[in-house]
Order: structure tokens, then sequence, then C-alpha cells
């Protein structure tokens, strides 16, 4: 029987944050892990944003590997696909901090006495980059400052309000030669230093609700800006969530809760597919992908 | 307090083929939750909708440039769907519509078949796309069959047929046309069986 958990990232409220479906898979000796083809057939059946699946690490650098894939691609990195995972294993009584063997190389995961997660993760400061063609237009806004960090252009306004109203030119957006294009402006709310959008259509998503990836090009920004190490994000998604930033060194350290929405198991049917030889599933094969 | 949520895959006996539907039992409940909550549970699953299709009826121009063929018959319904029909299986299988322009353009969304390949084990084959319902392409549809069976059944002078949509995922169906009804058979698997554990409390008595 395997288990999966339908997680909301990023938030302390159902239906809101970034959802991930977390698979533990490491209590299964290497023989009877799946097919390589079964995790993306698997991750696009469950179609959230991104799930993670929980293996047995492969040495003592770490104490799990952990895969991301989206319903198309497999993931280079998943900010909230690892919140979601940790919130589980933490949940089932895993002490920690544990130790994730990634595509992204190992990095570690702690939780706080509140059951709140912390990631830590390099820190991706944007460089200043002259405003591509269409960027304005295509954002129905003038940006004070354009960069280029983490493989996203980071685009600053100067009104939060303007950030959440947004309704880009997706299709201009795709264009660019980057995962996605992230929007931010100070803060207009109490609880929050900063606001910000994610859209990476060039990746098949039009809006992600809440990136962790995006806050370790946002952090440095704003930890500039505002002469400050510790700030809280707010990501204004139709969802919304909330990314604490505490930059230490060239370490950017994201901070969230999560919630478990639904609890359950695969079908035993689901466990033992036959692989249909002549069409393998969509993405496989494809580059990957980062996303938050 | 949680609700028992199941995913099926139907129109499929395989996991991983047929159409998703997240399935949740609230006949039993003396209180049933608030408009705001079906929505929400649903962006959460994140599973294709199926889109109603009415009776057919007249034409359209915008679709040949669109999917690329040259449409043999072309039908609309009262609601905007249309239904193409094409020459050739295997032209429906490899079909790559211009989404944009479809969900620009073209109503609600298409419908395009062609008689199967006799290789396919299927009378007919189709594939629906429906954009604007942010449904790119629908793995298989109930619905499109009702719109389907009527024109095959009269240009095939038959009133039981085996359908296949070819899209990625595939999904097969019997339908019979008995006077003014469509019956539509098919198998569906259970592929997750869970608990959903974010119930409004106290708007659901058990």
């Amino acid at each position: 029987m395997i288990r999966l958990r339908i997680v909301d990232a990023f938030t302390d409220r159902a239906f809101a944050g970034n959802p991930a479906a977390v698979i533990r898979l490491d209590e299964l000796a290497p023989d009877q892990l799946p097919d390589e083809g079964w995790y993306q057939q698997l991750a696009a059946e469950i179609n959230t944003p991104a799930t993670g699946f929980v293996l047995p690490a492969e040495d003592d650098q770490a104490d799990f590997r952990l895969r991301w894939f989206s319903p198309r691609v497999e993931l280079e990195l998943c900010g909230h696909a690892t919140l979601a995972s940790s919130h589980c294993l933490f949940d089932d009584g895993v002490a920690g901090p544990i130790r994730f063997a990634t595509r992204a190389g190992v990095f570690s995961v702690r939780q706080d006495d509140s059951g709140a997660v912390t990631l830590d993760l390099p820190a991706q400061p944007a460089s200043r980059i002259e405003p591509p063609d269409g960027l304005s237009e295509a954002l129905g806004a003038e940006p004070v400052w354009v960069g280029e960090g983490g493989g996203k252009y980071l685009a600053v306004l100067a009104d939060p309000a303007t950030v959440r109203g947004l309704e880009p030119d997706l299709a201009v957006l795709a264009g660019y030669p980057v995962h996605g294009v992230i929007v931010t402006a100070g803060s207009d709310v109490e609880h929050a230093d900063f606001v910000s959008r994610f859209f990476p259509p060039a990746l098949g998503i039009a809006e992600d609700p809440v990136t962790g990836s995006a806050h370790t090009v946002l952090g440095p920004y704003w930890a500039g800006r505002l002469g400050r190490t510790e700030l809280t994000g707010l990501q204004v998604s139709p969802r919304t969530g909330l990314v604490g930033v505490r930059l230490v060194g060239d370490r950017a350290e994201l901070t969230g809760t999560a919630v478990v929405v639904l609890d359950g198991r695969l079908a035993p049917a689901v466990v033992d597919v036959p692989m249909p030889a002549a069409s393998p599933p969509a993405g496989t094969g494809t580059p990957a992908a980062p996303i938050s | 307090m949680t609700l028992r949520l199941r995913t099926v895959d139907a129109f499929t006996d395989r996991p991983f083929t047929g159409n998703p539907a997240g399935v949740i039992r609230l006949d039993d409940r003396a209180e049933l939750p608030p408009e705001s909550w079906y929505r929400a549970v649903a962006g959460e699953l994140n599973l294709s909708e199926t889109a109603f299709l009415e009776r057919w009826d007249g034409a359209d121009y915008r679709l040949p440039a669109a999917i690329g063929h040259q449409p043999e018959y072309l039908g609309v319904t009262p609601s905007g769907y249309l239904l193409a029909v094409i020459d050739g299986d295997s032209e429906v299988r490899r079909l790559r519509p211009d989404l944009a322009t479809i969900k620009q353009q073209v109503g609600h969304g298409v419908i395009v078949s062609a008689v199967a390949a006799e290789s396919s084990g299927a009378d007919i084959v189709s594939r629906f796309f429906a954009p604007a319902l942010a449904v790119p392409e629908d793995p298989v549809t109930g619905a499109a069959h009702t719109v389907l069976l009527p024109y095959w059944s009269q240009r095939l002078g038959r009133t039981e047929l085996t359908a296949a949509q070819v899209s990625p995922r595939g999904g097969r169906l019997a339908l019979r046309l008995v006077g003014d009804r469509v019956l539509i058979t098919g198998r569906a698997v259970t592929v997750l069986d869970a608990r959903l554990l974010s119930v409004p409390s106290g708007r659901l008595a058990s």
C-alpha cells in the first residue's frame, strides 16, 4: 500500500498556498521501487503543480533522496514540494534536521517548535539588466527596476496594488529566455515586507501560487533595499501564501507552514501498472525545468 | 471530521488512462457545504471537467485554419461547440490544433472525429479540445459522444457503435442510440482512496 498526501505549502489554511502531493517510498527496498516512467505518470494523474517522491538515500551524505515532478516534467528544484514533503516526514515522527539529496544538490530542512519548516537554499541575487523588449507593455506597468537572477526576471513595480491587479500578456512572457517573470513591490499589509507574483508561462503554468525559488531571488533584493536580513514575503496570487526569508551569507533560508488537505492510499492497481512500451509518458526525455 | 474522496479513471480499465474524476459522496449528510467549498475542492484537486453539449446544427468557417484540415462535415451546437469530421483515423490522432485560435475565435470547444482504422477495434475515433474552459484537451468525454453518436449513427446506418477517444491518455466508450437518448457504457478504475481533511467544521452533520 502506498500512501499519498496532498499538502498546501506556504500557508496555514487549506485551499491556499501551493499544493503538492507527497509520496513516501523510502521504506521500499531498491528492487521494490517503481519503474522510472511511473513517477511521471503518477504526477500527471494527481495533477497537483508538483509531486514530491521521498526515496531511500543512496549514501550517507543524506537521509533521503527527494525527486520532484510537475504533471509534465521532472523539476530541478521545487521549494514548495520540499516543504510539503518535510511537513509529512516531521508529522510521521522523523527527527530533524533532514538532509535531502536532490537534483539541486544536498540541502537540509528543519522544523521549529511551532511546526514551521525552514529550507536552506542558495541565495540567487538578481543583477540589474536593461528591461527586455516589450516587458512594460506585457505587464501593463512600467518597472522601476529590472534584474535577472536564478534564471528568472525580477521586475520591481512602484505600487503593490498594481502587482495585485496585474493581468500580464503571458504569450510575451513565454517568449523570454528565462523560466519566468517575478513581479514585486513593497508591502501594503502589516504582516509582510514585500508582495510578489510569479508567472512562468514558458513552463506551461500561467501563474505559480507560491514559489520558494522566487524568494531566493526576492530575498537578496529586498534585503539590500530595506537593510535587513530577515523578511516576510506575501505572494499575492489568487491562492496567496507567506514565505519567511532569512539571508545567511550566500544562503537563503525559507520558512513556511503547511496543511495536509488529503490523506489516502493509491489503489493496488496503480502500484503495479504495466508500462506501455510504445508510448512513453509525456515529459520523458524533456529537459527538467526549475520552478517554485 | 473528514470526507472520503476517491479518484477514478473513467472510460478505461487501466490506471493513468481514461479521464480522471474526483468522487465525494455527500448524499448521507444532513447539511451540505457552502457553495464556495465545492469550487475550492475542485480547484485543489485540479481534475479536468466535462463540458456539456447540446443538439448540433449549422456550420462555421473559422475552423479549418485552427485544426489544419478541411472538414468534410462541420456542425455547431446552440451552445457553441463544433463537430468537425475529417478523413483519416491517423489524422485525428496526430492533430495539433491551434488552441489560441480555437479559444479566441471558435466558441467553447471543438470535437474532431473520423472513421476508425480497422485495426483499432473501434468504429469511430475522436478528440475534444476546449481551451476556453481551461481544458486544452479533455482525455475522454462522455458528453462529446452525445454529439458524435447521432451524427455517426445516421452516416453509418447503425444504432450501436464503439468509440475510441484518441487523446494521449485514451479511452473507450460503447454507444447505443435509443430514440432520442444516448446510452454510454464504459469501465472505470479507482486510482486513489483518501480522506479529505479540510471540511468546514459544523457545516456537515454526519
